[in-house]
């Protein structure tokens, strides 16, 4: 059977996304990293990553993904690895979205250590204009996790989407945990 | 009045513009009304590019570039009148080039870091210069409207003079259009390597050392993960890899007595004045995971660059991306010994420090770091890491 066609039917028989959804969550289905939907905001895709939006992806946005340590990488021969620091894993991500064709001005802002699910995790805050020429400002918070590069970002229009929804952000961090279920 | 069909005025237009008389020495040449209306379009761009804020202001570079420029031209300028060549550097971390028609060379800050000599610059400027000389814009305009028609003219027109697209990037890509993005077509593009390289040659610049530019521009294009790059450069001229043959097979086709009396190379002179643009590139292929890039960067900038402290780091990050801590470890000390108060060697040296487990000598750099570094992006991150490794310690 062709992969496609494996991946069809296993979509369609299973809902095998990479992510899963309930009202109110959205989890990993191989980490089980869930966190909370915030009030308002609606999924907009669950895989390969998980995206959400209050009022569509280009005005504001979060994005939730899994990706396996070794596994290579779109636009970079670098790969995320066991024993990265978070700054490692940080410069990695941010060069990806740096890297992001038709992303310009780019500019990293700042660098903090965090916790993500009760990890070590790095937290950044960048800015760049996207390929429409829209100004973006972007927080992206990422944690080595069960074999995977967890990264949870929040990317919004810079003049007005961004303060307004950053407090929807937090508290879909603060919720992110590892589920038993 | 009779009435003819649109291609035979299409016809017209092929033929009164297929042959035209380059600028320069010893040939008088008059704009005609397409041409006129084309510089006085590609002026306004111009202008629109000059108050963009693009324009990278380095005295040191940009009076190096025009003495290129003026070697290349023989100290003739006068020769191509109406058209004046000049040349105009740009801060766009994109590899490319382009001209106006009027003569005005644009050189992004990318293209002068992924050049190592002197020889190659001169060769890009004769091969923009050409595009200009042998109006290569008003001939493939007309092309174009030959082909395609008056819709497809005026939306190249349209698209040259609305410079409405929003990023940096985007901008200078807008303004230069279609021969900037694409390119001339692979016929005049051959065209502009051929006259390029034997100027560079009669200028005295080494042929073989020039033709490399394009082996360079191929190793940065040529793979997928580049994917900035394949934006904006070049994107419909022959392969660099066939440009770059062709750039061989050209070398071989020049006189003996020119290619003995063409030797300058160039090399120092041009990394003492890029050297900034030349680190930059490597920052960005370190970036981006291109370790075979910066490999070959931080080779080149071991023999032409040894006792710059930032030669040191590259080399440590190399390294340290490879997974050779020890390796990474002697190049961050090797930098210190040449600049103790160099704070990227000192961060370097720190993370290594404390990937190996050496807590004490991880904190006493990142410590120096901190104080070294000011106001540095990842200050908030250092510290935090400084207190983790103290109370592990």
């Amino acid at each position: 059977m062709r992969p496609t066609l494996l991946a069809i039917t296993c979509l369609l028989l299973t809902g095998c996304t990479a992510f899963r959804a309930t009202d109110s969550t959205v989890a990993h289905r191989h980490t089980r990293l869930t966190v909370n939907i915030p009030p308002g905001w609606y999924v907009e895709s669950l895989d390969p990553v998980a995206v959400l939006s209050r009022n569509g992806p280009p005005l504001q946005r979060i994005t939730i993904s899994a990706t396996p340590l070794g596994r290579p990488l779109a636009g970079t021969q670098r790969t995320y690895n066991d024993g990265m620091l978070p700054n490692e894993v940080a410069d990695l991500a941010l060069g990806l979205v740096e890297a992001t064709p038709g992303h310009a001005n780019f500019a990293r802002l700042r660098l903090e250590f965090d916790q993500l699910a009760g990890a070590d995790a790095f937290a950044a805050e960048a800015t760049f204009v996207d390929a429409s020429g829209l100004p973006k400002r972007l927080r992206l918070h990422g944690a080595t996790l069960l074999g995977h590069i967890i990264q949870v970002a929040y990317e919004a229009a810079d003049a007005v989407y961004y303060e307004m929804d950053l407090a929807a952000f937090e508290n879909l961090l603060e919720s992110a945990r590892i589920t038993t279920n | 009045m009779r009435s003819y069909p649109l291609p035979f005025f299409l016809l017209l237009l092929t033929a009164c513009s297929s042959n035209l008389t380059p600028f320069g020495p010893g040939n008088v040449v008059e704009l005609d009304q397409d041409e006129q209306r084309l510089w006085q379009m590609s002026r306004g761009e111009m202008d629109e590019l000059s108050a963009s804020g693009l324009r990278y202001r380095n005295p040191a570079m940009q009076e190096y570039v025009e003495s290129v420029l003026e070697t290349l031209l023989g100290g003739n300028e006068g020769a191509y009148l109406p058209l004046e060549p000049r040349v105009v550097i740009v801060d766009v971390p994109v590899v490319n080039a382009a001209c106006y028609p009027s003569g005005d060379i644009y050189l992004h800050t990318a293209i002068l870091g992924r050049m190592r000599n002197e020889a190659q610059l001169a060769m890009i400027l004769g091969h923009e210069l050409t595009h200009a000389t042998h109006r290569h814009t008003h001939r493939r305009q007309s092309k174009t409207y030959a082909a395609s028609g008056a819709i497809t003219y005026a939306a190249v027109l349209a698209s040259i003079v609305s410079g409405k697209l929003g990023t940096g990037i985007q901008k200078v890509g807008g303004v230069i259009a279609r021969a900037a993005i694409e390119g001339y077509g692979r016929d005049l593009e051959r065209e502009a390597d051929r006259v390029g390289l034997t100027l560079a040659a009669q200028a005295g610049y080494d042929p073989a050392a020039a033709s490399q530019m394009f082996d360079r521009m191929r190793a940065a294009a040529e793979k997928p993960s580049n994917s900035r790059s394949a934006l904006l450069f070049y994107a419909s001229h022959p392969r660099m890899t066939e440009r770059a043959e062709n750039c061989r097979r050209l070398v071989r086709t020049l006189s003996p007595e020119l290619r003995s009396h063409a030797k300058r190379v160039g090399e120092q002179r041009y990394v003492e004045v890029f050297h900034d643009l030349i680190f930059d590139e490597a920052e960005q292929h370190v970036a981006q995971g291109r370790f075979d890039l910066v490999a070959d960067t931080a080779a080149f900038l071991r023999r032409t660059r040894p006792s710059d402290p930032r030669t040191g780091v590259l080399l440590g990050d190399l390294k340290r991306h490879e997974g050779d801590l020890v390796g990474a470890r002697e190049a961050f000390e090797q930098a210190l010994q040449r600049v103790p108060s160099n704070a990227a060697a000192h961060r370097g040296l720190g993370l290594v420090a404390a990937k190996q487990g050496d807590a004490a000598t991880a904190i006493r750099h990142l410590r120096r770091y901190l104080a070294l570094a000011g106001d540095a992006s990842d200050r908030g991150y250092i510290e935090s890491f400084v207190e983790q490794l103290t109370r592990v310690e």
